[in-house]
């Protein structure tokens, strides 16, 4: 093995241009795309943390009114009847405006809600500067941004009907049909029409949106990367020639098919083990820039390595397999 | 004298695509210790594939091969590949030497594989022992683009002969050479032949090849039984 390694190495070292381009290509290959798995990866926990806060899941339901000069309210039927439909995934905030003129506006949350946006704070009054903004941006009660004072406070048992914001949460969309929802709801209130909206943050969309973008970015440097390898494998084809003949002719003198493989392995780690090596302190070094890019890409990358490894042997001991017999050598 | 290979009653085919290509069908030969034999027959009578099973190259499509007495024509390639690194030498008209390695390194391959446990200081020394009796002392570097036919063909001898096999296959030897390094390599061949208790069979075109030999057998006469002449040894 040790003869196979160090032949391995004395050839990759007499073709050392090539070696070095070789490598060189490759150290861009993983690093592009360990770099955009660990993007992919880092918006992924993003998604996660946020989605465990507000719910993936999270719907508002308004009623809505042709006629702007009325005020959109909710009975205590409805309420109720969405209670008993999603229990315990039925969050309330109602508005009190009464002290706007004084620069200060009341939310009344029951205690769904208020767990949600309290963080499971022990007081039951809470400012708006202490609720998490993403939270707020998601759901974004009535009047809150011309307001200079905001307050949260909680409450078991809230007044009906006007003003009043009702959210659900942790329904998936399997678990809800808007319409169905809609007419039940229209129903109870004599034809009045109501709204169900997926209630999707700010922050959430651009993560989803930036998310696809690295997705597409990362589709691209795959296929680009393909052709990279491609490329290379044409261009090391060249060499494959040479290395089915020195194959065959190991093996004519004693090297079992075990012997062929491992010093072709040995052959493909001189093309790609440097710029593994490379890369990977790269990442390595970037890793205050990029922590989640390098701690899930280093494994991606180790596979990747691996991968790559046997599927540029697999060319080798397949021509090879063609040219054993000695007299095409 | 034992025989070192028997060939009993062998077939060989090639199959493409489906097709079978007959080489030759229930041929028969025996080569003893010490035999130095010259193989002729025209172009594509089979000569080289002979040499190939007979060097347990390839395997016979029917038929029975045994080396020093012990059959081999059933073993898996693998058990093949050993038993060519230790009993077998090989010599081609191209010469079949690696052109990334020098002439040390590519004498050196059989002794390198072998499952024999040989230190690195041992292969070189057994290596440029071989040198000096191909004489190319001075060449131990060279890589084989830089040395003349007859140059090569001396490191193939070398090659094939560093491990003692008991047999050696010449494929053609001197048919890439003019006649001044053909002779040359033939004398070498000689040489090794007398020094040891070796088997040589070389498959050949050329009519003076069988000067240095000690049994003429042409290709076709092995086709039919026991049908082959024998030449004094010169």
């Amino acid at each position: 093995m040790r003869y196979l390694f160090a032949t391995a190495c004395r050839a990759a070292k007499r073709s050392l241009k090539t070696t070095l381009l070789i490598n060189l290509q490759f150290v861009f290959v993983f690093l592009f795309l360990t770099v955009l798995m660990g993007m992919v990866s880092q918006q992924n926990n993003n998604l996660k943390q946020i989605d465990q806060v507000i719910g993936e899941n999270a719907w508002l339901v308004q009623p809505t009114l042709n006629d702007k000069n009325k005020v959109p309210s909710w009975n205590r039927q409805q309420v109720e009847w969405l209670e008993q439909k999603f229990p315990q995934k039925v969050g309330l905030l109602q508005a009190d405006f009464s002290e706007m003129d004084h620069g200060k506006m009341t939310y009344a949350a029951n205690s769904l809600l208020w767990d949600r946006i309290s963080n499971h704070h022990d007081s039951s009054e809470l400012r708006a500067s202490d609720v998490d903004p993403d939270i707020m941006e998601i759901i974004n009660p009535p009047g809150w941004r011309n307001a200079i004072e905001v307050f949260f406070l909680k409450r078991d048992s809230l007044t009906y009907p006007t003003q009043l914001s009702l959210y659900i949460f942790d329904v998936n969309d399997k678990e809800i049909n808007l319409s169905e929802l809609s007419a039940e709801l229209s129903e109870m209130a004599d034809g009045q029409p109501f709204q169900i909206t997926r209630l999707i943050g700010a922050q959430r969309q651009s993560i989803v949106i930036e998310s696809v973008y690295t997705k597409v970015i990362l589709v691209f440097v795959i296929l680009s990367s393909i052709l990279i390898l491609t490329s290379i494998m044409s261009f090391i084809m060249v060499r494959f020639l040479s290395q089915s003949r020195k194959l065959a002719i190991f093996h004519l003198y004693g090297a079992t098919r075990r012997d062929l493989a491992i010093f072709v392995l040995f052959s493909n780690l001189m093309l790609i083990g440097p710029a593994f090596a490379a890369s990977t302190v790269i990442l390595i070094l970037c890793s205050s820039f990029l922590p989640v890019a390098v701690a899930s890409s280093l494994l991606g990358s180790f596979i990747l390595f691996v991968f790559i490894a046997f599927i540029l042997t697999l060319p080798v001991v397949h021509t090879n397999r063609s040219t054993l017999k000695i007299n095409t050598i | 004298m034992h025989p070192v290979i028997e060939i009993q009653n062998v077939s060989k085919s090639f199959v493409d695509r489906n097709i079978d290509s007959p080489v030759f069908e229930h041929l028969n030969l025996t080569l003893n210790q010490r035999d130095f034999v010259s193989l002729y027959g025209r172009s594509g009578s089979g000569k080289s594939t002979l040499l190939h099973i007979a060097g347990l190259v390839e395997h016979p499509s029917e038929g029975i091969v045994k080396l020093n007495g012990r059959q081999v024509s059933e073993l898996e390639e693998n058990e093949y590949a050993q038993i060519r690194n230790q009993h077998i030498g090989f010599i081609y008209q191209d010469f079949k030497l690696i052109d990334d390695m020098t002439i040390l390194e590519n004498i050196e391959i059989p002794l390198a594989l072998s499952k024999k446990k040989i230190t690195k200081s041992e292969r070189r020394q057994r290596c440029l022992q071989m040198i000096k009796e191909v004489e190319l002392q001075g060449k131990e570097n060279a890589y084989p683009s830089q040395l003349s036919g007859g140059q090569k063909q001396r490191t193939a001898i070398a090659r094939a002969l560093i491990n003692n096999p008991s047999l050696l296959l010449a494929d053609e030897p001197t048919g890439n050479l003019d006649f001044q390094s053909a002779e040359n390599i033939m004398k070498l061949l000689n040489r090794m032949y007398e020094k040891g208790s070796m088997t040589i069979m070389i498959a050949t075109h050329d009519d003076y090849v069988q000067q240095y030999t000690n049994k003429m057998i042409r290709m076709e006469n092995l086709l039919k039984e026991d049908d082959r002449f024998e030449k004094p040894v010169l």
